[in-house]
């Protein structure tokens, strides 16, 4: 996990939009180096070209 | 034969001297049950203990056998399962608090198969709670200790499995797997581990981390050990949709045949990047092994594996989010802070990157399937380091700093976003006497080629003789 550089401000409002969520300080705290590796997580999908391919689904794999 | 010797007899050397009623399974599960409470305080791998149910079973068993029914290589060994298959009326409980109470009403389908092969469980194993972790350091019980060093992590989530069947606690486990929960505690412990194929064996009562990369498959001490494990866990369940009808072939029959001019893929990106020293020589030296006795070595092209563990941890925290939806919003302070912090993350996660990550698995899976169409498996290392120490949270390989997690998972995401098996192997020790694992990733239902692989290189080897101090 990386280690944070967010403020809990920042964390706080950012948890509020996206998820909707009121959280205590501490909880803001243990969320946010988990949240700093989903945004690089986010970036790393953001920079590869997907073309048209369309999502996986997975419920069935068979022989290639 | 003395206790602890049958305890560490292979499986399949159980079965035979059950079957010619040398050995009953009372006395064999008089035997683990005995080794458990002597050394399970060190390990703690053990959440449940079925001391009572394993004897009444283990008789019955007996006297089956005595009778002239025998049921075939399960029937009369005493097993152990990671906590997340549902038994029924027996607790279940993921390895939280949070499930501390839950008795299922019904058992997880390879529960049943494995009863209707005659096997008795002898307890509940702990995990990393709600699997949702490659370390096992957080769990219900505390921390399980890894059988090769007790101050460092068997590996996770399955972790206890791996940990009971290192230590010759039972004779072979189930674990599940999601980015690699069953083949990096094989890897970090020394036995065998086998994600099967997505759909070859039923997830039906096991308490999902995420649907569409949670498998099923079995840990053990030696490759034919797998199979007859599989053999009797595999295939089609009405109760599990995305089970499939493929035929599931004699996968211990399979094991025996000649590896030669097989093809073995090795990538040329990704997957030999920073790793231990000690985890490249003896991947390498296993894959020369390998080489002798026949196989082929070509190289091949998997440059989108390094997106692995992106796409997969976005899949997994918005699945997780969704079936812990219920437990953040009743139970939140029953998590451990760790895993809570992970699936409220989860609940950030807005549904077109859900989506994107969907994409990239697409053509994750696409890139391993072409590779696959020149070979028949790919060979790489399991897990990049050797087991480290409880509580370590970075370590330092090729000169940089990482996170604990993201290095034990990094190699064997793949193959759950692709949902293709893999097996990993044990493949050597380093000089601190820490287990290595050599992975083995084939095509989609080839379980019988990776087996038949892994096979010939454990007969080639000694490391699966190697046991740990207990």
């Amino acid at each position: 996990m990386a280690a944070t550089t967010l403020s809990p401000q920042t964390i706080g409002e950012m948890v509020r939009k996206l998820g909707g969520l009121s959280l205590s300080p501490s909880e803001l705290e243990e969320l946010a180096p988990h949240l700093e590796t989903l945004f690089s997580d986010l970036q790393t999908l953001a920079s590869v070209d997907l073309g048209e391919v369309e999502p996986e689904t997975l419920f069935d794999v068979q022989g290639e | 034969m003395e206790a602890s010797e049958l305890c560490y007899t292979s499986l399949r050397g159980l079965a035979i001297l059950i079957q010619r009623q040398e050995v009953s399974p009372v006395e064999a599960t008089n035997a683990v049950l005995d080794r458990v409470d002597k050394f399970d305080r060190q390990l703690n791998s053990f959440i449940t203990l079925l001391r009572d149910e394993a004897l009444t079973q283990a008789h019955a068993a007996e006297q089956e056998i005595q009778a002239g029914r025998y049921r075939g290589p399960l029937h009369g060994i005493p097993i152990a399962v990671k906590d997340l298959f549902y038994t029924k009326g027996i607790r279940t409980t993921a390895g939280s608090k949070i499930l501390s109470d839950f008795k299922p009403a019904y058992d997880a389908t390879v529960i049943t198969k494995l009863h209707d092969a005659g096997a008795i469980l002898i307890g509940k194993l702990t995990m990393h709670e709600f699997a949702r972790g490659a370390t096992n350091a957080s769990s219900l019980i505390g921390a399980c200790n890894n059988p090769w060093d007790t101050l460092r992590v068997p590996g996770g989530s399955s972790g206890g499995s791996a940990a009971a069947v290192a230590a010759g606690l039972c004779f072979g486990s189930l674990g599940s797997d999601t980015g690699g929960s069953i083949r990096i505690p094989a890897a970090l412990c020394g036995i065998v581990g086998l994600k099967p194929t997505y759909g070859r064996v039923s997830r039906n009562g096991v308490f999902p981390l995420s649907w569409s990369l949670d498998h099923v498959g079995p840990m053990a001490r030696t490759v034919m050990d797998a199979a007859l494990m599989l053999q009797v866990i595999a295939g089609h369940d009405r109760h599990d949709p995305t089970t499939r009808t493929a035929v599931v072939p004699d996968y211990s029959v399979a094991l025996t045949k000649d590896i030669e001019g097989a093809r073995l893929g090795i990538p040329q990106e990704f997957y030999f990047e920073h790793l231990d020293p000690e985890v490249r020589n003896s991947v390498w030296a296993a894959i020369q092994t390998l080489e002798r006795a026949g196989a082929q070595l070509e190289e091949v092209s998997l440059p989108l594996s390094k997106y692995a563990a992106a796409a997969g941890r976005i899949i997994s925290l918005t699945e997780s989010a969704e079936i812990h939806e219920q437990f953040l919003r009743t139970r939140s302070s029953d998590y451990s802070s760790e895993v809570r912090a992970s699936l409220l993350t989860g609940q950030l996660i807005p549904g077109k990157h859900y989506l994107k990550a969907q994409r990239l698995r697409s053509l994750i899976r696409q890139e391993m399937a072409a590779a696959l169409r020149r070979v028949d498996a790919l060979v790489t290392p399991t897990v990049p380091i050797p087991a480290p120490r409880i509580g370590q949270t970075t370590v330092d390989i090729s000169q940089e700093t990482v996170d604990i997690t993201w290095a034990l998972s990094r190699l064997t995401r793949p193959a759950n976003l692709a949902g293709f098996p893999a097996i990993s192997v044990p493949c050597g020790f380093t000089e601190g006497g820490l287990p290595i694992g050599l992975q083995l990733t084939g095509r989609p239902f080839a379980e019988a080629t990776i087996l038949q692989l892994a096979y010939a290189h454990e007969q080639e080897s000694i490391w699966h003789q190697r046991r740990p101090m207990f």
